[in-house]
Protein backbone atom coordinates (compact mmCIF):
# COMPACT_ATOMS: atom_id res chain seq x y z
CA UNK A 1 0.00 0.00 0.00
CA UNK A 2 1.98 3.03 1.03
CA UNK A 3 5.07 1.15 0.20
CA UNK A 4 4.04 1.05 -3.58
CA UNK A 5 5.08 4.46 -4.98
CA UNK A 6 8.58 3.71 -3.52
CA UNK A 7 8.79 0.18 -4.79
CA UNK A 8 7.55 0.79 -7.87
CA UNK A 9 4.69 -2.35 -8.18
CA UNK A 10 4.03 -1.58 -11.73
CA UNK A 11 5.41 -0.16 -15.13
CA UNK A 12 4.07 3.22 -14.60
CA UNK A 13 5.60 3.82 -10.83
CA UNK A 14 8.86 2.86 -12.34
CA UNK A 15 8.82 6.14 -13.75
CA UNK A 16 8.05 7.65 -10.38
CA UNK A 17 10.72 6.11 -8.77
CA UNK A 18 13.46 8.62 -7.46
CA UNK A 19 16.61 8.24 -9.81
CA UNK A 20 18.94 5.43 -8.83
CA UNK A 21 21.98 6.54 -7.25
CA UNK A 22 23.79 5.83 -3.84
CA UNK A 23 22.05 8.80 -2.64
CA UNK A 24 19.02 8.35 -3.52
CA UNK A 25 19.08 5.16 -2.02
CA UNK A 26 19.48 6.49 1.26
CA UNK A 27 16.57 8.84 0.40
CA UNK A 28 14.34 5.90 0.17
CA UNK A 29 15.93 4.60 3.15
CA UNK A 30 15.52 7.58 5.17
CA UNK A 31 11.66 7.95 4.17
CA UNK A 32 11.48 4.26 4.53
CA UNK A 33 8.00 1.96 5.76
CA UNK A 34 8.22 2.56 9.18
CA UNK A 35 9.12 5.90 9.19
CA UNK A 36 5.83 6.78 6.82
CA UNK A 37 3.66 4.93 8.58
CA UNK A 38 4.70 6.31 12.08
CA UNK A 39 4.36 9.66 10.35
CA UNK A 40 1.22 9.06 8.98
CA UNK A 41 -0.39 7.28 12.21
CA UNK A 42 2.04 8.38 15.27
CA UNK A 43 1.82 6.77 18.48
CA UNK A 44 0.39 8.57 21.43
CA UNK A 45 0.14 11.76 19.78
CA UNK A 46 -1.78 13.45 22.70
CA UNK A 47 -0.32 14.85 25.66
CA UNK A 48 -1.97 12.20 28.43
CA UNK A 49 -4.68 12.99 31.14
CA UNK A 50 -2.56 14.28 34.41
CA UNK A 51 1.12 14.23 32.81
CA UNK A 52 3.18 15.78 35.74
CA UNK A 53 6.25 17.20 33.29
CA UNK A 54 5.91 18.37 29.48
CA UNK A 55 8.07 20.56 27.77
CA UNK A 56 7.89 22.33 24.37
CA UNK A 57 10.40 21.44 21.58
CA UNK A 58 10.80 24.19 19.10
CA UNK A 59 12.72 24.20 16.03
CA UNK A 60 12.96 27.34 14.38
CA UNK A 61 14.76 26.81 11.47
CA UNK A 62 12.53 23.94 10.57
CA UNK A 63 9.42 24.89 12.48
CA UNK A 64 9.04 21.80 14.05
CA UNK A 65 6.88 22.44 17.45
CA UNK A 66 6.43 20.06 19.55
CA UNK A 67 5.03 19.51 23.42
CA UNK A 68 6.29 16.34 25.13
CA UNK A 69 4.26 15.40 27.80
CA UNK A 70 4.94 12.41 30.63
CA UNK A 71 2.43 10.72 33.00
CA UNK A 72 5.28 9.23 36.03
CA UNK A 73 4.89 6.70 38.76
CA UNK A 74 7.76 7.25 40.85
CA UNK A 75 10.48 6.90 38.65
CA UNK A 76 8.71 5.23 35.80
CA UNK A 77 7.19 6.59 32.66
CA UNK A 78 4.28 5.32 32.90
CA UNK A 79 2.92 7.39 29.90
CA UNK A 80 4.62 9.54 27.77
CA UNK A 81 2.73 11.53 24.58
CA UNK A 82 3.56 14.30 21.77
CA UNK A 83 1.32 16.89 19.90
CA UNK A 84 2.39 20.11 17.75
CA UNK A 85 3.25 20.29 13.96
CA UNK A 86 6.60 18.71 13.12
CA UNK A 87 7.90 17.35 9.74
CA UNK A 88 7.90 13.24 9.02
CA UNK A 89 11.45 12.52 10.71
CA UNK A 90 10.37 14.42 13.49
CA UNK A 91 7.42 12.71 13.94
CA UNK A 92 8.23 9.16 13.80
CA UNK A 93 11.04 9.93 16.11
CA UNK A 94 8.26 11.16 18.57
CA UNK A 95 6.11 8.59 18.00
CA UNK A 96 8.82 5.64 18.04
CA UNK A 97 10.51 7.07 21.07
CA UNK A 98 6.59 7.74 23.31
CA UNK A 99 6.88 3.38 22.75
CA UNK A 100 10.28 3.05 23.74
CA UNK A 101 10.28 4.92 27.28
CA UNK A 102 6.80 3.25 28.55
CA UNK A 103 7.53 1.57 31.35
CA UNK A 104 10.87 2.35 32.26
CA UNK A 105 12.71 4.49 34.46
CA UNK A 106 14.22 7.65 34.19
CA UNK A 107 17.76 7.01 34.62
CA UNK A 108 17.01 3.97 31.73
CA UNK A 109 15.36 6.77 29.98
CA UNK A 110 18.08 9.60 29.98
CA UNK A 111 20.79 5.91 29.15
CA UNK A 112 18.70 5.92 25.94
CA UNK A 113 18.43 9.20 25.08
CA UNK A 114 22.51 8.93 24.77
CA UNK A 115 22.34 5.80 23.05
CA UNK A 116 20.28 6.92 20.33
CA UNK A 117 22.79 9.87 20.19
CA UNK A 118 25.45 8.12 19.66
CA UNK A 119 23.90 5.42 17.33
CA UNK A 120 23.02 8.83 14.86
CA UNK A 121 26.81 9.91 15.31
CA UNK A 122 28.52 6.81 14.85
CA UNK A 123 27.02 5.24 11.25
CA UNK A 124 29.88 2.44 11.02
CA UNK A 125 28.94 1.01 14.54
CA UNK A 126 26.41 -1.65 15.01
CA UNK A 127 22.44 -1.06 16.01
CA UNK A 128 22.41 -0.64 19.71
CA UNK A 129 20.33 -3.89 20.93
CA UNK A 130 18.91 -1.80 24.07
CA UNK A 131 17.16 0.68 21.53
CA UNK A 132 15.24 -1.67 19.60
CA UNK A 133 13.38 -0.51 16.75
CA UNK A 134 14.65 2.64 17.38
CA UNK A 135 17.71 1.53 15.11
CA UNK A 136 15.36 2.07 12.38
CA UNK A 137 16.10 5.91 12.70
CA UNK A 138 19.61 5.49 12.04
CA UNK A 139 19.02 6.07 8.55
CA UNK A 140 18.90 9.75 8.88
CA UNK A 141 22.67 9.66 9.66
CA UNK A 142 23.17 10.33 5.77
CA UNK A 143 21.12 13.72 6.26
CA UNK A 144 22.98 15.61 8.24
CA UNK A 145 21.07 18.77 7.75
CA UNK A 146 17.97 16.01 9.47
CA UNK A 147 19.70 14.73 12.37
CA UNK A 148 18.49 17.53 14.53
CA UNK A 149 14.78 16.31 13.73
CA UNK A 150 15.28 12.85 15.05
CA UNK A 151 16.93 14.11 18.17
CA UNK A 152 13.94 16.89 19.17
CA UNK A 153 11.80 14.49 20.42
CA UNK A 154 14.91 13.41 22.67
CA UNK A 155 15.87 16.62 23.72
CA UNK A 156 12.29 17.55 24.75
CA UNK A 157 11.57 15.09 27.00
CA UNK A 158 15.02 15.38 28.60
CA UNK A 159 13.72 18.99 29.11
CA UNK A 160 10.91 17.82 30.18
CA UNK A 161 12.50 15.48 32.71
CA UNK A 162 14.64 18.10 33.95
CA UNK A 163 11.49 20.19 34.56
CA UNK A 164 12.76 22.42 31.66
CA UNK A 165 9.71 23.87 29.96
CA UNK A 166 11.45 24.62 26.77
CA UNK A 167 14.20 23.27 24.58
CA UNK A 168 15.55 25.47 21.53
CA UNK A 169 17.18 22.93 19.15
CA UNK A 170 18.42 25.83 16.85
CA UNK A 171 22.32 26.26 17.36
CA UNK A 172 23.13 28.47 14.61
CA UNK A 173 21.05 30.21 11.89
CA UNK A 174 22.05 30.34 8.30
CA UNK A 175 21.00 33.59 6.28
CA UNK A 176 18.26 33.03 4.00
CA UNK B 1 24.67 46.04 -40.37
CA UNK B 2 27.73 45.29 -37.84
CA UNK B 3 27.76 42.60 -35.25
CA UNK B 4 27.63 44.56 -32.08
CA UNK B 5 24.34 46.45 -33.71
CA UNK B 6 22.66 43.06 -33.92
CA UNK B 7 24.04 42.03 -30.58
CA UNK B 8 25.28 45.11 -28.36
CA UNK B 9 25.97 43.03 -25.27
CA UNK B 10 26.93 40.22 -24.82
CA UNK B 11 24.73 37.78 -23.21
CA UNK B 12 22.00 39.46 -24.80
CA UNK B 13 19.84 38.33 -27.66
CA UNK B 14 19.09 40.71 -30.61
CA UNK B 15 15.64 41.74 -29.51
CA UNK B 16 16.64 43.01 -25.91
CA UNK B 17 16.04 39.63 -24.53
CA UNK B 18 17.99 38.18 -22.47
CA UNK B 19 20.08 34.45 -23.82
CA UNK B 20 19.46 32.74 -21.26
CA UNK B 21 21.44 29.32 -22.54
CA UNK B 22 23.93 31.44 -23.10
CA UNK B 23 24.00 33.39 -20.10
CA UNK B 24 24.04 29.96 -18.20
CA UNK B 25 27.58 29.44 -19.91
CA UNK B 26 28.90 32.19 -17.63
CA UNK B 27 28.28 30.35 -14.16
CA UNK B 28 30.30 27.56 -13.52
CA UNK B 29 28.28 25.85 -10.64
CA UNK B 30 25.06 25.18 -13.32
CA UNK B 31 26.89 22.30 -15.18
CA UNK B 32 27.16 20.33 -11.88
CA UNK B 33 25.09 17.51 -11.01
CA UNK B 34 23.28 16.76 -7.49
CA UNK B 35 22.52 13.73 -6.85
CA UNK B 36 23.02 12.19 -10.48
CA UNK B 37 21.04 14.92 -11.88
CA UNK B 38 21.60 17.96 -13.30
CA UNK B 39 21.45 20.99 -10.60
CA UNK B 40 17.75 23.01 -10.56
CA UNK B 41 19.41 26.23 -8.19
CA UNK B 42 16.00 27.90 -7.06
CA UNK B 43 17.53 28.96 -4.16
CA UNK B 44 18.68 32.31 -5.33
CA UNK B 45 17.42 34.29 -2.83
CA UNK B 46 18.87 32.97 -0.03
CA UNK B 47 22.44 33.48 -2.46
CA UNK B 48 23.16 33.85 -5.77
CA UNK B 49 25.62 31.64 -7.82
CA UNK B 50 28.57 33.55 -9.11
CA UNK B 51 30.02 34.27 -12.90
CA UNK B 52 33.21 33.90 -14.17
CA UNK B 53 33.34 37.79 -14.23
CA UNK B 54 33.18 37.87 -10.75
CA UNK B 55 35.23 34.92 -9.67
CA UNK B 56 38.16 35.66 -12.59
CA UNK B 57 37.87 39.43 -11.50
CA UNK B 58 39.06 38.09 -7.57
CA UNK B 59 41.11 35.80 -9.03
CA UNK B 60 43.54 38.53 -10.79
CA UNK B 61 43.73 40.21 -7.55
CA UNK B 62 44.84 37.39 -5.81
CA UNK B 63 47.15 36.30 -8.70
CA UNK B 64 48.52 39.47 -9.80
CA UNK B 65 48.17 42.71 -7.55
CA UNK B 66 47.04 41.67 -4.14
CA UNK B 67 47.95 44.34 -1.91
CA UNK B 68 47.08 46.73 1.23
CA UNK B 69 44.65 49.34 -0.40
CA UNK B 70 45.84 53.23 0.47
CA UNK B 71 48.83 52.43 2.37
CA UNK B 72 52.35 51.59 0.55
CA UNK B 73 53.59 53.76 -2.25
CA UNK B 74 54.61 50.42 -3.97
CA UNK B 75 53.45 49.69 -7.47
CA UNK B 76 50.81 46.47 -5.97
CA UNK B 77 49.72 48.66 -3.73
CA UNK B 78 49.12 51.22 -6.10
CA UNK B 79 46.91 48.68 -8.52
CA UNK B 80 44.87 47.50 -5.26
CA UNK B 81 44.11 50.82 -3.63
CA UNK B 82 43.17 52.20 -7.94
CA UNK B 83 40.82 48.83 -8.35
CA UNK B 84 39.60 49.20 -5.02
CA UNK B 85 38.58 52.70 -5.81
CA UNK B 86 37.11 52.22 -8.80
CA UNK B 87 35.26 49.50 -7.43
CA UNK B 88 33.32 51.96 -5.37
CA UNK B 89 32.84 54.36 -8.19
CA UNK B 90 31.02 51.58 -9.63
CA UNK B 91 29.10 50.87 -7.06
CA UNK B 92 27.87 54.29 -6.60
CA UNK B 93 26.93 54.06 -10.69
CA UNK B 94 25.63 50.89 -9.96
CA UNK B 95 22.39 52.57 -7.52
CA UNK B 96 22.74 55.90 -9.13
CA UNK B 97 24.50 57.52 -6.13
CA UNK B 98 25.84 61.19 -6.45
CA UNK B 99 29.04 60.27 -5.09
CA UNK B 100 31.24 57.68 -4.71
CA UNK B 101 32.45 59.36 -0.97
CA UNK B 102 28.83 58.17 0.17
CA UNK B 103 29.37 54.47 -0.86
CA UNK B 104 30.60 52.75 2.26
CA UNK B 105 31.62 49.03 1.81
CA UNK B 106 30.39 46.65 4.59
CA UNK B 107 30.25 42.86 5.79
CA UNK B 108 26.77 43.11 3.73
CA UNK B 109 23.15 44.43 4.21
CA UNK B 110 23.23 43.42 8.16
CA UNK B 111 26.17 44.81 8.91
CA UNK B 112 25.04 48.77 6.87
CA UNK B 113 21.86 48.25 8.80
CA UNK B 114 23.94 47.96 12.28
CA UNK B 115 26.25 51.25 11.13
CA UNK B 116 23.19 53.21 10.88
CA UNK B 117 21.73 51.98 13.87
CA UNK B 118 24.78 52.39 16.12
CA UNK B 119 26.14 55.52 14.03
CA UNK B 120 23.30 57.85 13.22
CA UNK B 121 20.44 57.28 15.52
CA UNK B 122 22.55 55.88 19.02
CA UNK B 123 24.25 59.28 20.18
CA UNK B 124 20.92 61.15 19.29
CA UNK B 125 17.26 58.69 20.05
CA UNK B 126 15.78 59.91 23.39
CA UNK B 127 13.76 57.50 25.64
CA UNK B 128 10.13 57.60 23.81
CA UNK B 129 11.35 57.91 20.24
CA UNK B 130 10.13 55.98 17.38
CA UNK B 131 11.59 54.00 14.93
CA UNK B 132 9.61 52.23 12.33
CA UNK B 133 9.76 49.62 10.63
CA UNK B 134 7.49 46.81 8.40
CA UNK B 135 5.71 43.73 9.55
CA UNK B 136 7.72 42.23 6.74
CA UNK B 137 10.99 43.04 7.43
CA UNK B 138 14.17 40.52 7.31
CA UNK B 139 15.18 40.24 11.01
CA UNK B 140 18.33 42.20 9.39
CA UNK B 141 16.14 45.14 9.92
CA UNK B 142 14.74 44.25 12.93
CA UNK B 143 16.94 43.37 15.17
CA UNK B 144 19.03 45.99 14.84
CA UNK B 145 16.41 48.02 16.06
CA UNK B 146 15.45 45.89 18.85
CA UNK B 147 19.15 46.17 20.47
CA UNK B 148 18.94 50.32 19.69
CA UNK B 149 15.31 50.64 21.49
CA UNK B 150 17.17 48.61 24.33
CA UNK B 151 19.75 51.33 24.21
CA UNK B 152 18.07 54.34 23.89
CA UNK B 153 14.02 53.70 25.27
CA UNK B 154 13.17 54.40 21.90
CA UNK B 155 10.09 52.13 20.57
CA UNK B 156 9.82 50.20 17.83
CA UNK B 157 6.58 50.56 15.78
CA UNK B 158 5.41 48.00 13.14
CA UNK B 159 3.37 48.84 10.19
CA UNK B 160 0.67 46.22 9.20
CA UNK B 161 0.60 44.21 5.72
CA UNK B 162 -2.34 42.91 4.20
CA UNK B 163 -3.55 39.06 3.76
CA UNK B 164 -1.68 39.53 -0.05
CA UNK B 165 1.34 40.65 1.97
CA UNK B 166 1.56 44.04 0.68
CA UNK B 167 1.89 46.72 3.12
CA UNK B 168 -0.68 48.88 4.33
CA UNK B 169 0.79 52.52 3.18
CA UNK B 170 -2.06 54.53 4.66
CA UNK B 171 -1.80 52.33 7.87
CA UNK B 172 1.88 53.42 7.82
CA UNK B 173 1.19 56.58 7.47
CA UNK B 174 -1.18 57.04 9.89
CA UNK B 175 1.43 55.73 12.42
CA UNK B 176 4.02 58.42 11.83
CA UNK B 177 4.30 60.55 14.66
CA UNK B 178 6.16 63.90 15.64
CA UNK B 179 8.49 60.84 17.55
CA UNK B 180 8.88 59.36 14.17
CA UNK B 181 12.90 59.10 13.76
CA UNK B 182 13.15 56.82 11.01
CA UNK B 183 11.25 54.51 8.92
CA UNK B 184 12.82 50.96 8.01
CA UNK B 185 11.58 49.11 4.64
CA UNK B 186 12.55 46.34 2.83
CA UNK B 187 12.43 47.62 -0.39
CA UNK B 188 11.90 43.54 -2.29
CA UNK B 189 10.45 41.12 0.61
CA UNK B 190 12.86 37.96 1.05
CA UNK B 191 9.97 35.88 2.13
CA UNK B 192 6.99 36.55 0.19
CA UNK B 193 8.57 38.20 -3.20
CA UNK B 194 6.32 41.75 -2.73
CA UNK B 195 7.98 44.73 -3.90
CA UNK B 196 6.97 47.76 -1.73
CA UNK B 197 6.18 51.07 -2.48
CA UNK B 198 9.81 52.70 -1.96
CA UNK B 199 9.58 56.01 -3.57
CA UNK B 200 5.84 56.30 -2.16
CA UNK B 201 6.99 55.88 1.49
CA UNK B 202 9.90 57.75 0.99
CA UNK B 203 7.39 61.22 -0.35
CA UNK B 204 5.50 60.52 2.54
CA UNK B 205 8.31 60.39 5.05
CA UNK B 206 9.87 63.40 3.37
CA UNK B 207 6.66 65.82 4.18
CA UNK B 208 7.20 64.78 7.86
CA UNK B 209 11.36 65.27 7.48
CA UNK B 210 11.96 61.79 8.59
CA UNK B 211 14.80 59.76 6.60
CA UNK B 212 14.07 56.35 5.23
CA UNK B 213 16.39 53.42 5.16
CA UNK B 214 15.88 50.94 2.43
CA UNK B 215 16.66 47.32 2.81
CA UNK B 216 17.40 46.53 -0.67
CA UNK B 217 19.04 42.74 -0.44
CA UNK B 218 16.63 41.40 -2.79
CA UNK B 219 16.36 44.31 -4.85
CA UNK B 220 19.42 44.93 -6.64
CA UNK B 221 19.38 41.52 -8.31
CA UNK B 222 16.46 42.34 -9.80
CA UNK B 223 15.36 45.87 -10.15
CA UNK B 224 17.32 48.88 -11.88
CA UNK B 225 17.69 50.84 -8.48
CA UNK B 226 18.18 54.66 -8.34
CA UNK B 227 18.60 55.79 -4.65
CA UNK B 228 18.06 59.65 -5.58
CA UNK B 229 14.81 58.32 -7.77
CA UNK B 230 13.35 56.39 -4.69
CA UNK B 231 14.77 59.55 -2.59
CA UNK B 232 15.53 57.99 0.62
CA UNK B 233 18.12 58.47 3.10
CA UNK B 234 20.10 55.19 3.36
CA UNK B 235 20.20 52.53 1.06
CA UNK B 236 21.87 48.72 2.29
CA UNK B 237 22.65 45.92 -0.35
CA UNK B 238 24.42 42.78 0.03
CA UNK B 239 26.49 41.76 -2.91
CA UNK B 240 25.92 37.64 -2.85
CA UNK B 241 22.68 38.41 -3.33
CA UNK B 242 23.25 39.54 -7.01
CA UNK B 243 25.74 37.15 -8.06
CA UNK B 244 28.70 39.15 -5.86
CA UNK B 245 30.98 37.44 -3.19
CA UNK B 246 29.99 37.08 0.16
CA UNK B 247 31.18 39.28 2.91
CA UNK B 248 30.77 42.37 0.87
CA UNK B 249 27.91 44.57 0.55
CA UNK B 250 27.72 48.49 1.17
CA UNK B 251 25.95 50.92 2.47
CA UNK B 252 24.76 54.09 0.98
CA UNK B 253 23.90 57.83 2.97
CA UNK B 254 23.50 60.98 2.09
CA UNK B 255 26.74 62.67 2.46
CA UNK B 256 25.12 65.22 4.53
CA UNK B 257 24.21 62.33 7.14
CA UNK B 258 27.05 60.81 6.72
CA UNK B 259 28.84 63.52 7.75
CA UNK B 260 27.31 64.37 10.65
CA UNK B 261 27.48 60.74 11.65
CA UNK B 262 30.30 59.53 14.31
CA UNK B 263 32.58 56.68 13.53
CA UNK B 264 30.84 53.39 14.56
CA UNK B 265 34.06 51.14 14.70
CA UNK B 266 37.58 52.19 15.55
CA UNK B 267 41.16 51.41 13.75
CA UNK B 268 43.61 51.54 11.26
CA UNK B 269 42.20 53.31 7.89
CA UNK B 270 39.58 55.20 9.38
CA UNK B 271 41.84 57.89 10.97
CA UNK B 272 43.90 60.76 9.48
CA UNK B 273 45.82 61.04 12.94
CA UNK B 274 46.07 59.35 16.10
CA UNK B 275 48.11 60.73 19.20
CA UNK B 276 47.14 60.31 22.69
CA UNK B 277 46.37 63.74 23.06
CA UNK B 278 43.55 63.62 20.44
CA UNK B 279 42.63 61.19 17.14
CA UNK B 280 41.24 62.98 13.66
CA UNK B 281 39.02 60.95 11.96
CA UNK B 282 39.75 60.31 8.18
CA UNK B 283 37.43 62.28 5.65
CA UNK B 284 34.61 60.49 4.03
CA UNK B 285 34.24 57.17 2.82
CA UNK B 286 36.93 55.74 5.17
CA UNK B 287 35.57 57.38 8.24
CA UNK B 288 33.70 54.15 8.27
CA UNK B 289 35.89 51.77 6.99
CA UNK B 290 38.43 51.12 10.23
CA UNK B 291 40.35 48.19 9.22
CA UNK B 292 42.24 46.46 6.19
CA UNK B 293 38.48 46.49 3.43
CA UNK B 294 37.93 43.12 1.93
CA UNK B 295 39.53 44.28 -0.90
CA UNK B 296 39.00 41.54 -3.53
CA UNK B 297 35.37 40.95 -2.59
CA UNK B 298 34.85 44.89 -3.18
CA UNK B 299 36.36 44.04 -6.89
CA UNK B 300 34.47 41.15 -6.73
CA UNK B 301 30.78 43.05 -5.98
CA UNK B 302 31.84 45.68 -8.57
CA UNK B 303 32.86 42.37 -11.31
CA UNK B 304 29.16 41.79 -10.51
CA UNK B 305 27.22 44.97 -10.72
CA UNK B 306 29.19 45.59 -14.02
CA UNK B 307 27.86 41.94 -15.10
CA UNK B 308 24.40 43.03 -14.76
CA UNK B 309 24.48 46.28 -16.45
CA UNK B 310 25.54 44.07 -19.27
CA UNK B 311 22.88 42.27 -19.55
CA UNK B 312 20.76 44.98 -19.05
CA UNK B 313 18.78 44.62 -15.32
CA UNK B 314 15.20 45.05 -17.59
CA UNK B 315 15.72 42.28 -19.17
CA UNK B 316 16.91 40.31 -16.62
CA UNK B 317 13.86 41.47 -14.97
CA UNK B 318 11.53 40.61 -17.75
CA UNK B 319 12.87 36.96 -17.82
CA UNK B 320 12.88 36.33 -14.10
CA UNK B 321 8.46 38.28 -13.85
CA UNK B 322 8.14 35.51 -17.04
CA UNK B 323 9.19 33.01 -14.84
CA UNK B 324 6.99 33.88 -11.99
CA UNK B 325 4.01 34.04 -13.84
CA UNK B 326 4.72 30.43 -15.72
CA UNK B 327 5.71 29.05 -12.14
CA UNK B 328 2.78 31.02 -10.57
CA UNK B 329 0.17 30.01 -12.90
CA UNK B 330 1.86 26.20 -12.68
CA UNK B 331 1.66 25.92 -8.46
CA UNK B 332 -2.07 27.46 -8.29
CA UNK B 333 -3.11 24.72 -9.84
CA UNK B 334 -1.58 22.20 -7.76
CA UNK B 335 -3.98 20.66 -5.00
CA UNK B 336 -3.49 21.67 -1.80
CA UNK B 337 0.00 24.12 -2.54
CA UNK B 338 -0.84 27.71 -0.88
CA UNK B 339 0.95 30.54 -1.93
CA UNK B 340 2.35 32.77 0.36
CA UNK B 341 2.39 36.24 -0.55
CA UNK B 342 0.44 37.11 -3.92
CA UNK B 343 1.40 40.85 -3.91
CA UNK B 344 0.32 42.57 -6.97
CA UNK B 345 3.98 43.73 -7.66
CA UNK B 346 6.34 40.52 -6.74
CA UNK B 347 10.09 39.98 -7.34
CA UNK B 348 10.84 36.66 -8.08
CA UNK B 349 9.56 34.50 -5.07
CA UNK B 350 7.59 32.23 -4.61
CA UNK B 351 6.78 30.94 -0.68
CA UNK B 352 4.39 28.19 -0.14
CA UNK B 353 2.95 25.22 1.78
CA UNK B 354 1.88 22.10 0.72
CA UNK B 355 -1.26 20.44 2.78
CA UNK B 356 0.20 17.28 4.35
CA UNK B 357 3.76 17.54 3.74
CA UNK B 358 6.44 19.43 6.24
CA UNK B 359 8.51 22.07 4.15
CA UNK B 360 11.51 19.73 5.90
CA UNK B 361 10.67 16.89 3.61
CA UNK B 362 9.58 18.44 1.25
CA UNK B 363 12.86 20.26 0.74
CA UNK B 364 15.11 16.90 1.50
CA UNK B 365 13.00 14.78 -1.12
CA UNK B 366 13.43 17.96 -3.39
CA UNK B 367 17.07 17.81 -3.16
CA UNK B 368 17.65 14.40 -4.79
CA UNK B 369 16.11 15.23 -8.07
CA UNK B 370 18.58 18.23 -7.86
CA UNK B 371 16.45 20.79 -7.39
CA UNK B 372 17.56 23.65 -4.27
CA UNK B 373 14.99 25.52 -2.62
CA UNK B 374 14.85 27.26 1.07
CA UNK B 375 12.50 26.35 3.42
CA UNK B 376 11.96 27.47 7.00
CA UNK B 377 11.36 30.37 8.50
CA UNK B 378 13.37 32.98 5.71
CA UNK B 379 14.84 34.98 8.74
CA UNK B 380 11.37 36.53 8.58
CA UNK B 381 9.85 35.11 11.67
CA UNK B 382 7.12 37.79 12.01
CA UNK B 383 6.04 37.52 8.64
CA UNK B 384 5.63 33.29 9.13
CA UNK B 385 3.74 34.46 12.37
CA UNK B 386 1.00 36.59 10.69
CA UNK B 387 0.44 33.90 8.18
CA UNK B 388 0.18 31.82 10.48
CA UNK B 389 2.73 28.87 9.06
CA UNK B 390 5.83 27.72 11.21
CA UNK B 391 7.84 27.42 7.79
CA UNK B 392 7.11 27.52 4.54
CA UNK B 393 8.61 26.68 1.15
CA UNK B 394 10.19 29.14 -1.02
CA UNK B 395 11.66 28.93 -4.69
CA UNK B 396 13.38 32.08 -5.71
CA UNK B 397 14.55 32.50 -9.84
CA UNK B 398 17.85 33.83 -10.95
CA UNK B 399 18.74 35.72 -13.93
CA UNK B 400 20.04 31.78 -15.38
CA UNK B 401 16.72 29.74 -14.51
CA UNK B 402 14.49 28.46 -17.31
CA UNK B 403 11.00 27.30 -17.43
CA UNK B 404 12.18 23.67 -18.26
CA UNK B 405 13.97 24.13 -14.36
CA UNK B 406 10.21 25.41 -13.21
CA UNK B 407 8.80 22.12 -14.71
CA UNK B 408 11.90 19.70 -13.22
CA UNK B 409 10.53 21.36 -9.64
CA UNK B 410 6.81 20.55 -10.32
CA UNK B 411 7.48 17.20 -11.35
CA UNK B 412 9.75 16.66 -8.16
CA UNK B 413 6.58 17.99 -5.99
CA UNK B 414 4.33 15.54 -7.35
CA UNK B 415 7.15 13.01 -6.64
CA UNK B 416 7.39 14.10 -3.59
CA UNK B 417 3.83 14.22 -2.36
CA UNK B 418 3.36 10.39 -4.02
CA UNK B 419 5.76 9.34 -1.89
CA UNK B 420 4.77 10.95 1.02
CA UNK B 421 1.36 9.91 1.09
Amino acid sequence: MLAGSETGGDNKSMSDAPPQTPASRSLDALYKRIILEHNRSPRNARLPDGYQASARGFDALCGDDIRVAVCLEGEKLQETGFEGEACAVTTASASLMTEWVRGRRIDQVLDGARRFRRVLDNPDQPDDPQLGELNQLRSVSAFPSRVRNALLPWKTLEAALAGKDEVNSVTKEPNP
Amino acid sequence: MSEALVNPEPGTAPTGRLDVDRVRQDFPVLSRQVHGKPLVYLDNAATAQRPLAVIESMDRFYREYNANVHRGVHQLSVEASEAFEKARRTMAGFINAPSHREIIFTRGTTEAINLVAQSAFRPSLKPGDEILITRMEHHSNIVPWQILCEQTGAVLRVAPINSAGELLVDDLAGMITERTRLIGIVHVSNALGTINPVREVCRLARRHDIPVLVDGAQATPHLEVDVQDLDCDFYCLSAHKMYGPTGIGLLWARESLLEAMPPWQGGGEMISRVSFSGTVYNELPHKFEAGTPNIAGAIGMAAAAEYLQSLGLPAVAAHEQELLDYATGKMEQVEGLKIIGTAEGKGPVIAFTLDGIHPNDLGTIIDHYGVALRTGHHCAMPVMEFFDVAATARISFGLYNTRAEVDVFLDALERARKMLD
